[in-house]
This record gives structure tokens, C-alpha cells and sequence, in this order.
């Protein structure tokens, strides 16, 4: 441990100086979005609002809490994130674990083939001709089981399974274990980064998306939290060819700044609570399926 | 060996399942009955004998304030018609095409773009089948019907939005819509009230608030419809269309008009009096901001009534006055197209009886008002005097609407003088606009019929022309002389001919006198 030479501390200050004017620079727009949320729209309009809320008001979350519309996409945001992350790690490491296996046969071909599928598709049309055909569309099941087994973890996943050593799995075969009780009762317990890895990416991914509520389901009560916010800012943004701003134009209560924003707020905060403290896991997982010396 | 037989099971069985999964057909897709699940949603028999048709119906604007049928206008539609409707309001502007190619279209659609997709006999039933097959007693205004119809012959909607010019002139409080201009009252005392009666008026004005308020902003315009309330006092078309120069359909750039109009903007940013940051305004708010601030003194596409309103509630101490009169004898506002958004009753619609009387009776006077106004004698009465509807509540409030259910559901089938008499509103300085505009409407039907077809080389043109004209335009405004502002304005008229614009133009002369002979 070599001394703090003046050069040290210059360059500290300088690192930290520039990575906290970075951190400024992306975390106030998210912060302007807070304080325009719990401002009233109308004083919003004016603005020359920066650091706080000049009128104070908490009557744009109320709009949005006591509707149970938004209740309801709550819900259903909620447990899609819990149910598509479950349903993703467990068929992902399912098949990864067979994949990870040395001498399975055609092993190249499964290979490529989820290589493949990874990189092309057939595009939305026949997307949703396929799901139409599964029976999948205007159900809770269209947001998570098209995305059950993730290529891209599934490539990680299967570095690590190679990673843990052969002799725990053969002592267990020699105690009478089958595969599945060697997966379950060994694998998985070990393998708990790569998961929480898996579960965060999955859970974030679910949490957002809102394009598949939006094309692949009709029923109000399946709609998620972030399609719910893509309704306000579209209320919001009437299109501006002549015939429809002339029908728009005496419009008088539109959607304002304000109440898109705090759409945006909802949808977002509850996410970025749970992230930061699952982020370490995330780092080590992802770096878990590189190559090791 | 027993292991052997199980894994050689399970390997089978996965392989039949995957086959399997190809082989299913058309397992119910979203077409079908899609009621609401949530608590509260409307019981489905409330007509008592009657039996209520329920059918879905996708509305291909993102925008659309009423995201379901509920409110005491549509619960009196399925009151008279027997029908209820599950409503699916667009995401964004792929869904509709999305749901047309992969066949799975819900019952209704209601929508202003993909106009020709949706008119095809595979997509949709003809209204004239329809009509003569359930309701021979539909009868529709022959002009109707000849703006609807098809080259194949046959019409798939009615567009709303459409009103013959004999139809306008039988209504004189029927009030266009038209982009209005408002200025600061109290800033117009202070200059001693000078006339407004031209445009050069308008120019000496915003001279006179530039010398005096050197820190205010003369003129400031809606991101999105930059000079538009000029157009009007010059009488010219926007972004696409086509004007009638010696017989020939040539492009609407080539008014004759239209260079004034440039040079005129052009003048109003070199004196000042418009900022070139206007351009750049991110959001339709960025204007609001400056007048509401009381940093504007003029505001393009400004609504006096509603923004002095605002002002109020911001408890600010001045207001706006609207300009209400026609500001040169050039004025025109372009009138002919063939409506705005239409309803179409597609081929997977399992009720097309239901769904041709529901158009019926959207379409009847009595369901126009309804949808538009609301319930006579609760809502609205009519001024049979002035022959206007005069409503009871703020119709233009988008909560109230919502609430009631009012005023876009009329849009369904309904014209535009009856959508026109509803801004009508005595001592309201919008309606003062309105009618001085009214007297600036012109017609022709034959020149708006005149309109590009998807997947053709002359929408192609027309679109690359108006990509270009876009980014070229700013140029013209923002010239730092008049001699540059005109040498811009040939450039760009250069830039559309080699794009391909005689060939547009030459289609559109041929389209045009087709169409002069139905009318």
C-alpha cells in the first residue's frame, strides 16, 4: 500500500468532481419529473420550476391512486414481474443444465438453434399469428410464457453450470440421485447470484413492457401499470394535422404536464426502489458466465 | 434400461407436442367478446325486453378521451339502439394495421388513416350491400355517398366531418374550426387602440409593442401551427393539396398567394416580431408558457375563452382579446375534402344487422344530436330562433365529456355543420372568429376528392415532397433578407419538381376533372 501522493488526490478530485457532475446531469431530469409530479398542472404551465414545487399539490397522485383502473394495472404489473421472473429462471436453468452437460448429443445443433432464434424472428404479424394460434392473446398467460426461456441468460447460465465442478454431481449420482433431484436439490442452491442475476433483468424487463398489453390483450382488467401510463401521455399529445386540431382546438381540461408526469413517476418508482439493492447481484451475475482464468 | 424407455417417452412426447402446436388453427382471437373485468362495468342486460348486441369497436386514435362506452349518452344510445359497445382504444398508429393483416379486426373500427386499407372487400362489408340487404330505408345524401365511393364502386363508411357548401349556407351559426390568433388587451389600450383591420394593420401593431416592450415577445406561435392563422387571411392550404390554377390540379405551393404569405413571415422574423426559437419549441406548451407569463403579446392558434380562464385561475391581471375579423380580402379557408374519420363494419363482425342500425341511427339527426349534444331538454335546447343548439354544461371540458360521455361518440357518423353549430356560443370572442371565418369558407368538392392512394408512386412523391418541404419551409422564414426569402422559395419549388411534382401534378389534373364530372 503505496502513500496518497499529491497526484493521487489531485486525480481523485477530479474523478469525483466529474463522476458527481455526471450524476447530476442524469438523475435531475427524474428529479424534475418528481417535483413537476407533485406540482398543480396549471401553475406547471408556467414554468420556471427547478428545485421544488412552487404549488404544492397531491391532488395529481390522488387522481391516479383512487382510480381503480390503475389499482387493478398495479396488480396485474405485480405479478406478472413475479410470476414472468419465476416462470423465466426456472425453465431457463431447467434448460441450460441439460444444455450444460458435456457429452449431450447434437449439443451444436440445440446450440445454434437458440443462437438463431436469438438474433432473427419472423416479425410482429406472425408473432402474433402464433400466439393467436397458441391461444395465448387476451389472457394473463401472454405475458409470460412467450418469454420463459431467455437465450441470453440461457448462454450465461450455461457457462456457469459448466463452471461448478463435476465431482458434486457425480458423488450424488453415486448416492442414487437422479437429474432432477441433482438440479434441484444441488444445482439451483448454489447457483443463487446467476438467479438473482436472472430475476432482476426478467423482473425489469416484465415491469416495463408495455407493448405486449397493448397489441396482444384487449380486457381492461389485464392492461399493466406502464400501458396505463402510455394512455395518459397519448391523451396528452393530440395529433396535429389540421381536421383533428380543429376539433381539438376549443379543448379546454386537457391532460396536463403535470398529470403526464406523475403517470411516469408511478410507473417508474416502484422499480427503482428494489433495484438498487439488487444490483450487486446483477454485476456478479453477469459476469459470472465470463470466462475465468 | 427402464431409464432408457423413460427418456425415450419424454423425447417423444416433446417432439409430438411441438408438432401439435404447429398444427392448431385459429384458436379465438381477440375478436371476440372482450367485456370489461373489472367491478362496476355495466351489466349487459339493462334494456329489459329489448336484447342488447354487444359489439367491439377499435378507435384508431390514440388520443381519444373516451376510453369506454359509459356515461349517460352512450347508456341512452343502447337505450334506442339495443347496442353496447366494448371499446378498444389504439396504442399507437401500428396496432391497426397489425390487427388488419393478421385478419383479426374486431367487430367496429373507427378510424382517420388507413382509409383505403380498411375500404376492401376483404376487409370490410359495403354499406350498399348491407343496406339493400337489412335497412333499405337508410337512405344517405347522394354527396355522401359519392365522397365514400370506391373505385370499385362501392362505399364502406360515411366520414364525418362533411357538409355540403348548401349545407353551410342553410346554417349560418355553423362555425368552422378555423386557427385563430389572440392578443393582450390591456397592451392594445396602452398603444391607444390602433385599428386592426389588415394585415399591414397587424405589422404596424406588433412594430409599435416591439418599440414600446423591447423585453416582450410580439408574436409567438403553437409549435405545430407556425403561421397557420396567416393562411387563412392569404387563402392557402397546409402541408398537402391541390389548387386550382387555369383548370389544372397544381400543387398548393404554387398559389399564387403563397409567396406573399412567405414574404410576409419572412418580414415578421427579420423585424423581430416572431422569435426563431420558435422552431425550436419542444412541446404545443412552450407558447402557453410565454403568454400566460405575460411574455407574448400576440398568440398564434390563440383561444381567447380559454386562455382567459386560465389567467383567472392564475389570478394574473391581464387578458386576451381574440382578432374576429378577416384581416384581407384574399381570405379563403380551402373547404372539400371528404370528411375526417369514418366507421367501418368489418368482415369479422358477428352482427352486421346490429351494426348497420347503430350507423343508422349515429348517423339520423336524432343520434348526431344525441352523441354531439347530449339528451334534449336535460342538456341542450334548441334555439329555434337563431337555429343553433344551445348547451347546458361546458362541453368543451374534457372531464365533463368523459363523464358524460358526450361529444366524440357523435363524431362517429355525424357532419360538419352539426359538429359546427356546437361552437356556437353567444358572446363568446371564439365565436365572434368563427363567424368571420365563415364568411371565408370556399368549395370544392371536386379538387379535395383529389387524394392519394397508399402503396402508390404518386403518394410516394407527394410524401418525399412533404418530408422535404418540412425542413425546406424554415428556410424561407428564417431568410436573412426579402431577396433571399424569394430566391428560397424558387429553390424549394425547384426541389419538389425534381422530386417528381409534374408527374404528381399531372395525376392529380386527371383525378380532378374524373371527379368535376360527378359534380
Amino acid at each position: 500500500m503505496h502513500r496518497r501522493t499529491v497526484e493521487d488526490r489531485v486525480v481523485d478530485t477530479v474523478n469525483t468532481g466529474l463522476l458527481l457532475l455526471m450524476a447530476l446531469v442524469t438523475m435531475y431530469p427524474f428529479y424534475y419529473l418528481i417535483i413537476i409530479s407533485f406540482n398543480n398542472g396549471l401553475d406547471s404551465s408556467l414554468g420556471g420550476i427547478y428545485f421544488w414545487p412552487r404549488a404544492f399539490t397531491l391532488s395529481n397522485y390522488e387522481k391516479f391512486l383512487s382510480d381503480p383502473k390503475w389499482l387493478m394495472a398495479f396488480g396485474v404489473s405485480g405479478l406478472r414481474t413475479v410470476v414472468g421472473a419465476a416462470i423465466t429462471i426456472f425453465f431457463t436453468c431447467l434448460t441450460a443444465y441439460g444444455l450444460a452437460y458435456r457429452n449431450l448429443v447434437f449439443q451444436k445443433v440445440y446450440f445454434s438453434f437458440f443462437i438463431i432464434a436469438m438474433y432473427t424472428s419472423g416479425g410482429l404479424i406472425p408473432y402474433y399469428v402464433v400466439l393467436r394460434s397458441l391461444g395465448l392473446l387476451n389472457t394473463f398467460w401472454v405475458y409470460v410464457v412467450p418469454g420463459a426461456v431467455t437465450i441470453f441468460f440461457l448462454v450465461i447460465a450455461v457457462s456457469f453450470f459448466r463452471e461448478i465442478p463435476p465431482e458434486m454431481e457425480e458423488s450424488a449420482r453415486i448416492d442414487g440421485a437422479s437429474d432432477l433431484t441433482i438440479f434441484f436439490r444441488m444445482i439451483l442452491p448454489v447457483s443463487k447470484p446467476l438467479i438473482a442475476a436472472m430475476g432482476l433483468f426478467v423482473g425489469v424487463g416484465q415491469w416495463n413492457a408495455w407493448m405486449d398489453s397493448a397489441y396482444f390483450v384487449n380486457k381492461d382488467g389485464l392492461r399493466t401499470l406502464t400501458y396505463r401510463m402510455m394512455e395518459v401521455i397519448n391523451q396528452g399529445m393530440m395529433p396535429t394535422d389540421l381536421a383533428t386540431a380543429e376539433r381539438a382546438a376549443a379543448i379546454t381540461g386537457v391532460t396536463t404536464f403535470s398529470i403526464q408526469v406523475t403517470a411516469m413517476v408511478i410507473a417508474v418508482v416502484p422499480i427503482l426502489l428494489v433495484y438498487p439493492f439488487l444490483q450487486k447481484y446483477f454485476v456478479q451475475g453477469i459476469m459470472i458466465g465470463s470466462v475465468k482464468g | 434400461m427402464k431409464k432408457k424407455i423413460v427418456q425415450t417417452t419424454l423425447a417423444t412426447t416433446l417432439a409430438v407436442a411441438m408438432l401439435t402446436a404447429c398444427a392448431g388453427g385459429n384458436n379465438g382471437g381477440t375478436g371476440g367478446n372482450a367485456g370489461s373485468t373489472q367491478p362496476g362495468a355495466a351489466e349487459s342486460d339493462k334494456g329489459g325486453e329489448q336484447e342488447i348486441v354487444e359489439l367491439d369497436l377499435f378507435v384508431n386514435m390514440s388520443w381519444w378521451p373516451l376510453k369506454d362506452w359509459s356515461g349517460k349518452v352512450p347508456e341512452e344510445i343502447t337505450k334506442r339502439t339495443g347496442i353496447k359497445l366494448n371499446i378498444q382504444v389504439a396504442a399507437d398508429d401500428k396496432q391497426l394495421p397489425l390487427l388488419i393483416a393478421s385478419g383479426d379486426l374486431p367487430d367496429l373500427v373507427y378510424t382517420a388513416t388507413d382509409l383505403t386499407r380498411m375500404a376492401h372487400s376483404d376487409v370490410s362489408y359495403s354499406l350498399n350491400e348491407l343496406i339493400a340487404e337489412y335497412a333499405p330505408d337508410f337512405e344517405i345524401s347522394p354527396e355522401r355517398i359519392g365522397v365514400n365511393t370506391m373505385p370499385d364502386g362501392n362505399f364502406y363508411t360515411i366520414r364525418n366531418a362533411f357538409s355540403t357548401e348548401q349545407e353551410w349556407k342553410d346554417n349560418p351559426k355553423a362555425l368552422p374550426g378555423a386557427n385563430s390568433m389572440s392578443y393582450r388587451q390591456d397592451i392594445m389600450e396602452e398603444l391607444g387602440n390602433p385599428e386592426l383591420n389588415t394585415l399591414d394593420d397587424l405589422m404596424s401593431i406588433l412594430g409599435q409593442v416591439k418599440a414600446k416592450y423591447p423585453d416582450m415577445v410580439p408574436l409567438v406561435w403553437d409549435k405545430e401551427q407556425i403561421g397557420q392563422h396567416l393562411r387563412i387571411h392569404y387563402g392557402l392550404k397546409k402541408s398537402r393539396g391541390f389548387v386550382d390554377i387555369d383548370g389544372a390540379a397544381q400543387y398548393y405551393l404554387k398559389d399564387k398567394n403563397y409567396l406573399d404569405y412567405y414574404l410576409y413571415m419572412n418580414r415578421l422574423y427579420r423585424e423581430g416580431y416572431m422569435l426563431a426559437e420558435n422552431f425550436t419549441f419542444k412541446d404545443g406548451q412552450q407558447d402557453d408558457q410565454y403568454v400566460l407569463n405575460g411574455q407574448a403579446f400576440a398568440h398564434g392558434s390563440g383561444n381567447a375563452d380559454t386562455t382567459n380562464a386560465q389567467l383567472e385561475e392564475l389570478g394574473k391581471p391581464f387578458r386576451m382579446t381574440q382578432v374576429a375579423k378577416l384581416l384581407s380580402d384574399k381570405a379563403a379557408i380551402p373547404m372539400g375534402g371528404s370528411g375526417w374519420a369514418g366507421l367501418y363494419i368489418t368482415k369479422n363482425n358477428k352482427n352486421p344487422e346490429a351494426a348497420l342500425k347503430l350507423l343508422q341511427f349515429m348517423y339520423s339527426e336524432e343520434g348526431q344530436q344525441l352523441g354531439l349534444y347530449g339528451i334534449e331538454g336535460e342538456d341542450w335546447t334548441w334555439n329555434e330562433a337563431e337555429k343553433y343548439p344551445v348547451m347546458n354544461y361546458d362541453f368543451n371540458n374534457t372531464d365533463v365529456q368523459t363523464q358524460m360521455g358526450v361529444v366524440w361518440w357523435g363524431l362517429l357518423a355525424s357532419s360538419g355543420v352539426n359538429e359546427a353549430l356546437q361552437r356556437f356560443v353567444p358572446d363568446s370572442q371564439m365565436t365572434k372568429w368563427g363567424l368571420a371565418a365563415r364568411e371565408a369558407l370556399v368549395f370544392n368538392p371536386a379538387l379535395g376528392l383529389v387524394s392519394t392512394e397508399p402503396d402508390t408512386e404518386e403518394q410516394t412523391i407527394e410524401a418525399q415532397i412533404e418530408n422535404m418541404v418540412k425542413t425546406e419551409e424554415v428556410r424561407i422564414y428564417l431568410a436573412a433578407t426579402e431577396e433571399e426569402a424569394r430566391a428560397q422559395y424558387a429553390a424549394l419549388l425547384e426541389k419538389a419538381e425534381s422530386l417528381g411534382l409534374s408527374k404528381l401534378e399531372e395525376w392529380a389534373t386527371a383525378k380532378y376533372k374524373e371527379y368535376q364530372q360527378n359534380f
